[in-house]
């Protein structure tokens, strides 16, 4: 193999000029304090990713299309491709990897592995994020697009499986293990 | 106790469920740096200039690389094919020429990865343009002639024109296929790093890592030995990642110069044109049958898109050769259109998934034409002998698919006139479909560890797609050894295991699931041997065959004499006990009998009779994959399978700029994938037996199967449900107002 040409090169250095300059945050990330400077094109995700080593995120589109990204911005679920990093300052973030206690895994995690919700895995960690915060609105009363009556408060007793369907098609799963993805929501919600 | 045959959760669920199951772009790696790629506009011509000034003193910046910098590359051997696996033979950043949209013109290596991707915008290209040729309408003139690659191109057995000309019912349509991307959830990446050595460490995305190293060896110029390539979690392949895609080229190259470990991961918009997808297909069928339904002659023609370098065939005419018993002949004929696009290649279900579409749409057409129930006329096209080879079947459950799922669905209670069901305004609609698919024989190799703590390793260079590798190969060696599934530990996905097949053609677990059990009955009867002739062995002068092993322990029949692994180990001075496994078996082209797997799938569907929107109500799929290893991971990659038969019928279209050339919709939002609102409840039953021939685990192909014939069946569906035959997928709304 014989390099054809010299290889233009540039310094490589993290020079900060202008529209470069590293801005410092600082997000509570799993419950533990995390400071640190990002680019303020930066997004959420790519600062977990790649400056918090918080790989359990998954990037699939980049561009708030699949939910892969999903994680909880101060208890609410947020696509995290879809907001820069340096919005969420001071926020409290949790993320797949802080959804166990005490070693148990959380009840919408051990339901995924008894209902066999994923196969590759990868869209998984944006599923459960996004279900455990979905159970959360369903207990908050709201209603979805596949609530019949949306003139009166919307009760979890109400949480069918076209409930669970419509309320999780934020998160796309090309392995499409989608009947037991709702199997393992409804029962975690059930039991919840 | 048997660990093969239960519903076992996932061996790596507890890593996949909490986020620490590293896939390809997780490995943390110290020193990495971020490439980005800056794409072709057009999609014929050539650059004229690329102005990298800018961009190479943008901040972050460490290199940008263009044909002219690019270091060379070795070609791949002539002609092209899957068999080096290269996905497709034009080598990136090599020469001034551009053959399709999206194609590489510079790399840039920066910092970070928003550092990378905005000097990329920095770079000016000038083109010198030409009008792209596009797959369209007139594709059926151009089409010539490809030469062979998988299968042979064309076939004929008996006289298929003489019996279909002389038929008493004839059926003679087009259907068509369209354009589909793989678009897996994982899109792909590398991570390229050389040691100072001079060994390359390639983490990788794919479904054949020694593949993959075959062919970074010939094309970087380096040997096998000397390169690593890593791939323990995949994040869903669909045949997308068996092949060595450019970007994998460029990464390796790239950190090569720069002597620090490069990562690059492809965006979604660049997943369509970076790497293949499954072409178009325009096929032509004409079946012959007697007023009894008998089949007399099938004649299946293809024709699909292909780039101007390679000759990529989508054999969809396969199917019509193996399917249903024909008494006069059957020939098949595929071509090739040569356009400016990328090389497509295998997405699930490659050939079957396509062609069953056209046959079995032609045999509901021929069903209505003599009017016959669908399930009775394939009943009686039923055959226990391959038409195409002419060996008996080794094991065809046909006859047992049709009966338990129809019973399953309810389809005596159909009525067989298009319009005659309802559920209020809605039209509601039954079809039903045949399937077989292809059973590949591979060699692979495994290991197994026995270790002096009583537990055991498996190693063995396959991978983790989703199928749930981990898990049923757990199952196997457990079971062949005697121990309980917690005790063995699966090591998957790197070139310094024992080599493995690529996992694709849904064959991981007949072939490489075949070496483990061969590499465990290795160690188990070496573990045998020393009770008998080892150390104090403790069942001197027995026979082997008396000697039983259950949860660890091995018993002489009719004695209580007993010894577990782990104290046979220790009395012989032994840390470890290995076995290796070598699954080196006949291609099935060879064989004495023909290996296929076989379904029978029935959808019922909804149709709004005023917007002509379907949707999918329930579905039956019954399935002759052999053996079932593991129920509740098999009902996972049938319900995957059914729903990616959703997509192919009625959302899944790649659509091309007909001037630009271009794949127009590279996202999610605009190249739809079913959703969890758009699946109802899916039922499937397993009906096959253990097949000897295709495997000694007794385990056919599944994953694949059950993608094949979804389109068909919902297709047949909609046409009972609204009269209109539609012959072109996907089945959208204004193919049915
Ligand atoms: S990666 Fe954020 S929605 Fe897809
Ligand atoms: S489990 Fe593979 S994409 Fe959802």
């Amino acid at each position: 193999m014989n390099p054809a040409a010299t290889v233009t090169r540039g310094t490589g250095e993290n020079t900060v000029v202008g529209d470069d300059a590293r801005v410092p945050i600082g997000l509570t990330v799993n419950g533990r304090v995390r400071t640190m400077t990002v680019e303020p094109r930066t997004t959420l995700l790519d600062a977990l990713r790649d400056e918090l080593g918080l790989t359990g995120t998954k990037k699939a589109c980049d561009r708030g299309e699949c939910g892969a990204c999903t994680v909880h911005v101060d208890g609410r679920r947020l696509l995290s491709c879809m907001t820069l990093a340096a919005m969420q300052d001071g926020k409290q973030i949790t993320t797949i990897e802080g959804l166990e206690r005490d070693g148990n895994l959380h009840a919408i995690q051990a339901a995924f592995i008894e209902h066999d919700g994923f196969q590759c895995g990868f869209c998984t960690p944006g599923q459960i994020m996004s279900a455990v915060a979905m159970i959360e609105e369903a207990k908050a009363d709201w209603p979805s697009a596949a609530t019949t009556d949306v003139g009166r408060p919307f009760t979890i007793a109400e949480l069918s499986a076209a409930e669970i369907r419509e309320r999780m098609s934020g998160n796309l799963c090309r392995c499409a293990c989608y009947p037991n993805i709702v199997d393992a929501v409804a029962e975690a919600a059930a039991r919840s | 106790m048997n660990a093969i045959g239960q519903p076992i959760s996932r061996f790596d669920g507890r890593l996949k469920v909490t986020g620490a199951a590293r896939y390809t772009a997780d490995i943390p790696l110290a020193d990495a740096t971020h490439a980005a790629i800056v794409h072709s506009t057009i999609a014929n011509g050539r650059t004229v200039s690329i102005d990298t000034t800018t961009a190479e003193k943008a901040p972050g910046v460490f290199a940008v690389f263009t044909h002219r910098t690019m270091p060379r590359m070795n070609p791949t051997p002539k002609p092209w094919s899957h068999l080096h696996p290269h996905g497709q033979s034009y080598l990136p950043l090599q020469d001034d020429q551009i053959h399709y949209a999206g194609q590489p013109v510079a790399l840039v290596v920066a910092g970070t990865l928003d550092q990378a991707a905005y000097a990329g915008t920095l770079i000016r290209v000038e083109y010198d343009a030409r009008r792209p040729v596009v797959f369209g309408s007139q594709a059926t003139k151009e089409a010539v002639d490809p030469p062979q690659f998988l299968w042979p191109v064309a076939s004929s057995v008996g006289d298929a024109d003489k019996a279909v000309a002389a038929a008493a019912v004839k059926i003679e349509q087009t259907y068509t296929t369209s354009d589909r991307h793989h678009n897996q959830m994982e899109p792909h990446a590398t991570t390229a790093a050389w040691d100072a050595d001079g060994t390359l460490t390639l983490y990788e995305t794919t479904q054949h890592i020694f593949g993959t190293r075959e062919l970074l060896s010939i094309v970087l110029g380096i040997p096998e030995e000397k390169i690593n390539v890593v791939s323990q979690f995949l994040g869903g392949g669909f045949g997308g990642k068996a092949y060595v895609w450019p970007h994998t080229l460029l990464a390796a190259l790239a950190a090569k110069v720069l002597k620090r470990p490069v990562r690059l991961q492809l965006t979604r918009a660049q997943m369509y044109a970076m790497v293949g997808h499954q072409p178009a297909t325009i096929q032509t069928i004409a079946l012959g049958a007697g007023k009894d339904g008998k089949l007399t002659g099938i004649r299946h023609d293809s024709i699909s898109p292909t780039p101007i370098f390679d000759s990529y065939i989508e054999y969809a005419g396969l199917v019509s050769r193996s399917l249903w018993a024909v008494s006069g002949g059957i020939t098949t004929k595929h071509k090739v259109v040569h356009v400016h696009r990328n090389t497509p290649t295998a997405m699930r279900s490659p050939h079957e998934a396509l062609g069953h579409f056209a046959l079995e749409s032609a045999m509901d057409e021929l069903a209505y034409a003599i009017g016959i129930d669908p399930v009775a006329l394939r009943l009686r096209n039923d055959t226990q002998l391959d038409p195409h080879s002419g060996r008996p079947f080794s094991t065809r459950a046909m006859r047992e698919c049709l009966r338990a799922g129809g019973a399953r669905f309810g389809w005596d209670k159909r009525t067989p006139e298009p319009r005659s069901m309802r559920d209020g305004r809605d039209l509601i609609g039954q079809g039903m479909a045949g399937a077989i698919y292809t059973h590949w024989r591979w060699p692979a190799k495994a290991r197994v560890t026995l270790k002096r703590d009583g537990s055991a390793v498996v190693e063995t260079g396959t991978h983790e797609l989703g199928a749930g590798t981990y898990t049923v190969m757990q199952q196997v060696a457990a079971d062949t050894l005697g121990l309980a599934p917690e005790k063995v530990t699966v090591r998957l996905g790197d070139t310094r295991l024992p080599a493995s097949h690529a996992s694709i053609g849904s064959s991981t677990m007949a072939n490489a699931g075949a070496s483990v059990m061969l590499a465990a009955k290795a160690a188990r009867d070496r573990a045998i041997d020393l009770t008998l002739t080892g150390r104090n062995a403790p069942f001197a002068g027995a026979v082997r065959g008396d000697v039983l092993i259950s949860d660890g322990r091995l018993m002489l029949a009719r004695t209580n004499l007993q010894i577990t692994y782990a104290e046979l180990l220790a009395r012989n001075g032994l840390a470890t006990l290995v076995g290796d496994g070598d699954y080196d078996p006949v291609e099935e082209a060879n064989g004495p009998k023909a290996v296929f797997s076989f379904a029978a799938v029935f959808a019922e569907v909804r149709v709004d009779p005023d917007l002509g929107l379907v949707r999918l109500n329930r579905f039956v799929g019954a399935y002759d994959a052999g053996r079932i290893i593991n129920p509740k991971t098999a009902r996972s990659q049938a319900i995957g399978g059914i729903i990616w038969g959703v997509g192919q019928a009625l959302l899944e279209q790649s659509e091309t700029d007909p001037v630009l050339g271009r794949f127009l919709n590279r996202n999610y939002s605009g190249y739809l994938v079913p959703t969890n609102a758009d699946i109802p409840q899916l039922e499937t039953l397993f009906v096959g037996e253990f097949d000897e021939e295709a495997s000694p685990l007794g385990a056919k192909g599944l994953g694949e199967l059950t993608a094949v014939s979804v389109a068909p069946a919902i297709a047949n569906a909609v046409y009972h449900a609204t009269g209109k035959r539609v012959r072109e997928l996907p089945i959208t709304v204004e193919k049915l107002l």
